[in-house]
């Protein structure tokens, strides 16, 4: 074995004292509860409604599709024993959650109070995703009209966003985080995760990396607002921030999302780790598509969209997204992979129903401009491809 | 790279509406609690801001001049003698002289009399001024002490938990206070109160925003109702509400049927059990020994010491405001220790008020625990209010008083078996709960009145409004001239259904029903005053007064 010199032998033990001294790294706020919880979960294995409350909590937390689908299982094991609206409403609610909107509007039909606020709140999420936009913000403000809860202020608030209306957005936001105490740190970062995001939309990348800072101080270490602030934090430049907090919510989620995005920003650096980051992130969204359709597809169609729109793939994924959830997010990626494939006239009707939305999807401006510009030289690209199919 | 959107509605909302706080096995050990903080639904932790009880009486010794001692207790969150630094905990404190007896002819027996009587007294409370002690501590659990408002002047102590402390006022006056955690002064069958109320979630899962699953639509009663499955003793599961819950069972939630239950023997089943439900259990305290002296600088004229709790939490956009950029540690309320004055308002700002605590059973029997009804001694409002919620209690307690052969304030004409009746206005109540509103309350013997004073025997109207623990300085304190450690105010609290000028073969007492030979010759089973009549543990003789702790403190 051959020794180590002695300045660099010297320059390890330095090292190794200054981490000793520090101590273990503070575990985020994020780590604190999933820990709790699981730890929880661990000793409620004999008592199934706190295992569905625990689950669901962690589920809600993470973010993973594996953890909807044990909620998913557990709730339709206790619908089996006892069908109450409690259960149906989780029903309701997990399904929504993993875009089995058919499965959730089942769930609502069957409830003995259809009238319960909470109720209402699903057939509102329900109507939102089926693209009945307007049905769903009415029932939102007949709901904040009756109590201004943070939640309820903070669906109205989504709608607003999604308008455009991003002033009346803020406000309201701003309005449920005053209602919030110290105990409810994760939904004050949630509601200023939001606060940026609307930032976000608007290209105000400083003003976005400001709440998304801040809503990490008040509760630290969530991938939700990692992954946001890395993607605000890139899109101003600041490029090895950015890829430090991407590789952490990458080792923590495994997620095909945040691996793409990965290897979107190291691309130009190193181009080999990008494709390698690139097929895993393919290998992780072929996985989950085929356990969860549904709920996978829409990304998917948006991760091929990126890298190759007109893949064999990208229609098929962007149908099922739009068939399962046919709001105005779906219609205009089903409208951008028509286009990528040469059917620029489904491209222009899925576009015309996106532009008579009241809702807004983001950089829509931009968007429309890139698809005019595309309609434009569509034509001639059309014509070469059916030449080309044609053997011409 | 362009900024994608990655916007999941539901799965986003999902993060975040997902209550944060764990369920804890525990019922809840309060009888006050707004339902937001309320530990009895599956879905709401036990919670610091959690008050337990007002407790508040004059001193025994009174060789240095009249003294009063206040115990606020809470829940021992995060742990026994460990406090919340997020909290802020205030006991607000009034004195005044004893007034002439309000509404004392019959003639003015009359719901518009007592109203204004209401509106006359909530003048006293107002949201500003008066004096309090205020509290807060700090991340290294160093207790922040503002004593506002006091004749000498405000000052400001920082103090250790868990030990007594003697604290020189700048007026010289010696004031005793220990903050820390003690043992659960109150001794109650909780579970059998909510019993007697078909209250759901002390023995189902049902979460908080279920409201409609909280007091069934079934009359209130003492005894058991034939047929009340769901909340009638199960000898098959004798735990039920008392820890153990079972899943809520589908609808309906009525009871149908039109008579006791009763076992071979003619017995009726009481709902009661007369067993400690706090026992075993430890709170947090803020206890305090005052000279009247310190309180008022005319305590020979101001007998009367009024006394409320009130807990506060942080807000989020505070708490984020106090969270440096690299680290999360709770620096407390430092600021409020530089300023002084208007600055008290400021700090009060940065919190939001979650619970306050004035009378045992003013909120939990009168006020339904709603949150909106967090009003403390401005629970005049209410007013209206209780006179509706007594009249619908009373056509559940007042047949089951009279079925035990004793009489009943409330005139439920020849109902014998209870009923659920509920009421829109105050004025179709009033008629039938008027002479409980307005009976003088017999004390169980003069012990209550030590000097032989002419104090007028207080009446449930002035009792409960305002919801203040009305501490009568000529008195020892026992409730409702106060509120001592050994009083039985959940029994004494059942008593008020009782005529007492005429219902116990003569006149009742506010400790008839805490007699165990009135319930050896009932026929009822068990044989039992409806609440244990000692504590777990005996309280100490000397300040602080609460027991030690089971759990051991930091």
């Amino acid at each position: 074995m051959t020794a180590l010199p002695a300045s660099r032998l010297g320059a390890l033990l330095v090292a190794w004292l200054l981490v000793s001294a520090a101590g273990p790294a503070a575990a985020s706020d994020y780590e604190v509860e999933l820990a709790n919880l699981d730890r929880a979960l661990a000793d409620a294995d004999a008592d199934p409604a706190r295992r569905l409350q625990l689950l669901d909590a962690r589920a809600s937390l993470t973010g993973d599709l594996d953890d909807l689908e044990q909620v998913s299982q557990l709730v339709d094991r206790l619908l089996a024993i006892s069908e109450t609206d409690d259960l149906l409403l989780q029903r309701a609610a997990v399904s929504l959650e993993l875009h089995r909107l058919d499965a959730a509007a089942a769930a609502l039909v069957r409830l003995a109070q259809p009238a319960h606020p909470r109720a209402r709140q699903l057939g509102a999420d329900l109507a939102r995703q089926r693209g009945r936009v307007d049905e769903a913000q009415r029932e939102d403000e007949a709901l904040l009209a009756r109590g201004r809860t943070w939640d309820r202020l903070a669906r109205v608030a989504y709608g607003e966003r999604r308008r455009g209306h991003e002033r009346r957005a803020d406000r309201l936001y701003a309005e449920a985080q005053a209602e919030l105490s110290a105990w409810e740190m994760r939904r004050y970062a949630w509601l200023e995760l939001q606060r940026g995001l609307i930032d976000l939309d608007r290209r105000r990348f400083d003003a976005a990396v400001d709440h998304f800072r801040r809503a990490d101080r008040a509760y630290s270490g969530h991938w939700l607002v990692e992954e946001h602030l890395a993607e605000a934090l890139a899109a101003t430049g600041r490029t090895e921030e950015a890829e430090a907090i991407y590789r952490r919510v990458v080792a923590s989620t495994q997620h095909p999302e945040y691996l793409a995005a990965l290897a979107d920003l190291i691309a130009e650096r190193d181009p080999q780790a990008a494709a390698a980051l690139d097929r895993q992130a393919e290998e992780r969204y072929a996985e989950r598509f085929s356990r969860f359709p549904e709920a996978v597809a829409g990304h998917f169609a948006d991760y091929l969209l990126a890298r190759d729109p007109r893949h064999p793939r990208a229609l098929e994924l962007a149908e099922l997204d739009h068939r399962s959830r046919p709001g105005v997010d779906a219609t205009l990626r089903l409208a951008k992979v028509c286009l990528a494939i040469g059917d620029a006239a489904r491209a222009r009707r899925l576009l015309d129903q996106v532009k008579a939305s009241p809702w807004r999807p983001r950089n829509l401006d931009r968007e429309l401009r890139q698809f005019q510009a595309d309609l434009g030289a569509r034509p001639v690209a059309v014509a070469t491809h059916a030449r080309h199919q044609n053997g011409g | 790279m362009q900024p994608r959107d990655t916007f999941v509605p539901s799965a986003l909302l999902a993060f975040a509406l997902i209550a944060t706080l764990f369920a804890v096995a525990a019922f809840a050990a309060d009888h006050n609690d707004p339902n937001a903080v309320n530990s009895i639904f599956a879905d709401i932790a036990e919670n610091p801001a959690d008050l337990y009880d007002m407790f508040g009486w004059p001193a025994d010794d009174r060789s240095d001049g009249d003294k009063v001692v206040l115990a606020l207790t809470f829940a021992s969150i995060p742990r026994t003698g460990v406090f919340d630094t997020d909290m802020l905990y205030r006991i607000r404190i009034d004195a005044d002289p004893r007034v002439g007896r309000p509404l004392g002819s019959e003639s003015e027996h009359t719901l518009k009399a007592l109203l204004r009587y209401a509106k006359a007294t909530t003048k006293k409370y107002k949201i500003k001024g008066g004096q309090e002690i205020r509290v807060t501590v700090d991340a290294q659990q160093q207790a922040h002490v503002d004593f506002i408002g006091f004749p000498g002047g405000d000052f400001a102590e920082t103090l250790a938990l868990n030990r007594v402390h003697t604290v020189r006022s700048p007026g010289g006056h010696e004031l005793e206070l220990y903050l820390g955690g003690r043992d659960d002064a109150f001794f109650n069958d909780l579970p059998g109160f909510f019993r007697s109320i078909n209250y759901a979630p002390q023995f189902y899962d049902v979460p908080h925003a279920q409201s409609d699953r909280r007091e069934l639509p079934i009359p209130k009663t003492l005894l058991e109702l034939e047929g009340n499955d769901l909340f009638n003793f199960d000898p098959a599961m004798p735990r039920h509400g008392q820890g153990v819950k079972k899943p809520m069972p589908p609808p309906p939630y009525t009871w149908s049927g039109d008579a006791y239950k009763k076992d071979a023997n003619g017995n009726f089943r009481f709902v009661y059990s007369g067993k400690d439900a706090q026992a075993g259990i430890d709170i947090n305290a803020i206890i305090v020994e005052l000279p009247l002296a310190f309180i008022t600088p005319r305590p020979q004229r101001d007998r009367i010491v009024s006394a409320w709790g009130e807990s506060w939490v942080l807000r989020a956009a505070s708490k984020i405001e106090i969270i440096p950029d690299d680290s999360k540690q709770g620096l407390g309320s430092w600021f409020s220790r530089t300023f002084g004055g208007g600055a008290h308002q400021k700090q009060l700002k940065r919190y939001k008020l979650v619970d306050t605590d004035g009378l045992p059973f003013a909120d939990a029997a009168l006020s339904e625990r709603w949150d909106e009804r967090q009003l403390g001694a401005r629970n005049l409002p209410l007013a209206r209010r209780f006179v509706i919620r007594f009249g619908h209690l009373g056509w559940g307690f007042a047949p089951s008083i009279s079925a035990l052969g004793l009489g009943s304030c409330f005139d439920h004409g020849d109902v014998e078996v209870p009923v659920h009746r509920t009421y829109k206005l105050a004025v179709e109540a009033f008629p039938r709960v008027k002479r409980c509103f307005f009976q003088e309350l017999n004390m169980p013997d003069d012990s209550w009145n030590p000097k032989g004073l002419d104090i007028p025997l207080r009446r449930p109207f002035e009792v409960f409004i305002p919801n203040v623990n009305a501490i009568d300085m000529d008195t020892n304190g026992s409730w409702p001239f106060g509120r001592r450690l050994e009083d039985q105010v959940a029994t004494r609290f059942l008593s008020i259904f009782l005529d007492q000028a005429d219902g116990c073969g003569g006149p009742c007492t506010l400790e008839t029903l805490g007699q165990q030979s009135l319930w050896d010759a009932a026929p009822i089973e068990p044989k039992t005053p409806p609440n244990p009549l000692h504590n777990d543990k005996p309280f100490l003789s000397e300040f602080p007064y609460l027991a030690e702790p089971h759990h051991p403190l930091p």
